[in-house]
């Protein structure tokens, strides 16, 4: 397993119980997308994965080491973008050249591409970048560095439309089986049909975890104009009439991943 | 474990590299201006005085006083934000060897190139204004700043290694500030220490003056001893003072968290 963590609990000082329990083991190969409403403990996570923060009771591994002993070893197989972030006022080269030589598999061919993909020029100077055109550096920058396990906060905040959909592409191209790519995000349009795994964190828990595609075959997303009382399983008010989800019939439908999410927040048995 | 996950010298020799990439305008830029406010300061103060046969002890101290503190007391600039710092304690090298870089660049650094600075601006500062006193008639006497004479007719010979410690010592307590305070460092130091010698200052004033009491068990260190061993006591004392400030401040950094 890549990621071990067993009845983690957590909180700030001078706060209530964040986690109280938190039980969650990823392997590597896929590419989980992390819910959950505002305060929830999404970012908090990541950090705890990352070894930002000290987790004071409970097991928590990452790739069998510990993380918040950051050792060099595991600092060199994790790349963490964070929601907010700092860059030097250095040109992307000069970054490049500065950080490249701490990831052992940095791949400048895959960077050269990505920030192809990204219309970005390597001697672009950083500082004179927008807040997206900084964010498309650090993605390109992540994923070159072919770590094992990338970490995204967020990771589409500040991003146009079309570069919306070139992360899209470049993430779901740049990975291999030996990588997990874990994206914490609210915006759960920009990471459908790249996500193939859910993790819903709520009131301390994860309270859903499953891949989409055992998802997509047990159950059925549609709209339709009125409730059908039997089967329906949840429902929203949509443009039309109804969101629904039901138990799947005999082909898969596209996984609605914000009506899913309200399922599960709501307190519906999906697992 | 593959590699040693303290130290190793391919890692810290990356991490230099990595920061002298990153931050050599920045050294470039503070070594220029070090040298520029020294030079300006060295105008000032030889303007304002008459004669610098007896003034370049006074203006070493205040110059390595001034500057230490501001290059010293602004060390790990990373740890000034939370962005900043996730981006520090995430570079794949120890923390050792962080913190090591750090000491070699804000303490090693300053200790070998200040005096190397002084020495060159001191020198070319007072040749200026002597020759401008000159030719406008005035008398100046000076003379060239020599360590070898301050060291020879200033400072006494046995006192040498606690000067060295004590300055160490003070530069060590600015730097352990920086890992310790977030927002200015350098101003809550000097008032935690400010307030740290208060209160010792007062402590032994309220012992020794108000209540008439002494340390019976500080005597029998000193006593019989000469004034090179009682040097050398300090000294070694001072020695551990360092090491304990330093390791507080290695501890100080690796347990560092982002919230």
């Amino acid at each position: 397993m890549m990621i071990e963590i067993k009845n983690l609990k957590f909180r700030y000082e001078k706060q209530p119980d964040l986690f109280t329990g938190l039980t969650l083991s990823e392997k590597a190969g896929s590419i989980v997308g992390l819910l959950g409403k505002n305060g929830a403990g999404k970012s908090t996570l990541l950090k705890l994965i990352t070894g930002l923060l000290a987790a004071p009771d409970g097991t928590l591994t990452i790739m069998g080491e510990t993380p918040i002993k950051r050792h060099p070893a595991f600092l060199e197989e994790v790349y963490f973008i964070p929601e907010e972030y700092d860059l030097p006022p250095v040109k992307i080269s000069e970054f490049v050249k500065a950080n490249a030589l701490f990831y052992p598999r940095f791949d400048r061919e895959k960077l050269r591409k990505i920030l192809t993909d990204f219309e970005l020029n390597a001697n672009s100077r950083l500082s004179k970048l927008s807040y997206g055109q900084r964010k498309k550096f650090l993605i390109a920058f992540a994923l070159s560095t072919n770590c094992k396990l990338l970490v995204l906060d967020e990771p589409t905040n500040g991003l146009d439309i079309p570069s919306k959909s070139v992360f899209r592409r470049v993430v779901a191209s740049s990975l291999g089986e030996d990588q997990l790519v874990i994206i914490s995000t609210h915006q759960v349009k920009d990471v459908e049909n790249l996500i193939d795994k859910i993790l819903v964190i709520d009131q301390g828990q994860i309270i859903f975890s499953q891949n989409l595609w055992d998802i997509s075959g047990k159950y059925a997303f549609a709209t339709v104009p009125y409730l059908e009382k039997t089967n329906c399983l949840y429902h929203e008010v949509a443009p039309g009439g109804f969101k629904i989800i039901k138990p799947a019939e005999k082909s898969r439908t596209e996984v609605d991943i914000e009506l899913l999410f309200n399922a599960a927040i709501n307190g519906v048995k999906l697992n | 474990m593959k590699t040693n996950q303290l130290f190793s010298l391919k890692r810290f020799c990356n991490y230099t590299t990595s920061s002298l990439i990153l931050r050599y305008r920045q050294i470039l830029l503070m070594i220029g201006a070090a040298s520029a406010g020294l030079l300006l300061s060295l105008f000032f103060f030889m303007s304002i005085n008459d004669n610098w046969n007896n003034e370049w002890v006074p203006f070493s101290i205040f110059s390595v006083s001034a500057a230490s503190l501001l290059y010293i007391g602004s060390a790990f600039p990373a740890l000034r934000s939370r962005e900043k710092t996730i981006n520090f304690l995430m570079i794949p090298a120890s923390p050792f060897e962080k913190f090591l870089y750090e000491f070699i660049e804000r303490i090693v650094l300053f200790c070998v190139l200040f005096p190397i600075l002084l020495y060159l601006f001191g020198n070319l500062a007072l040749g200026i204004v002597h020759e401008i006193k000159q030719s406008i008639g005035d008398n100046f006497p000076s003379e060239y700043l020599s360590y070898q004479k301050i060291f020879k007719d200033v400072v006494p010979a046995d006192a040498v290694s606690i000067i060295v410690l004590g300055v160490l010592a003070a530069f060590s307590i600015a730097f352990a500030g920086t890992i310790v305070f977030r927002k200015l460092p350098l101003i809550k130091t000097i008032i935690f220490v400010g307030v740290v010698f208060l209160v010792v200052v007062g402590y032994c004033i309220l012992i020794f003056e108000e209540m008439k009491l002494n340390f019976p068990w500080i005597e029998p260190f000193f006593r019989g001893k000469s004034k090179a061993e009682v040097f050398s006591l300090f000294a070694v004392l001072l020695l551990i003072f360092n090491l304990i400030i330093l390791s507080y401040a290695f501890f100080k950094l690796k347990e560092k968290e982002v919230s």
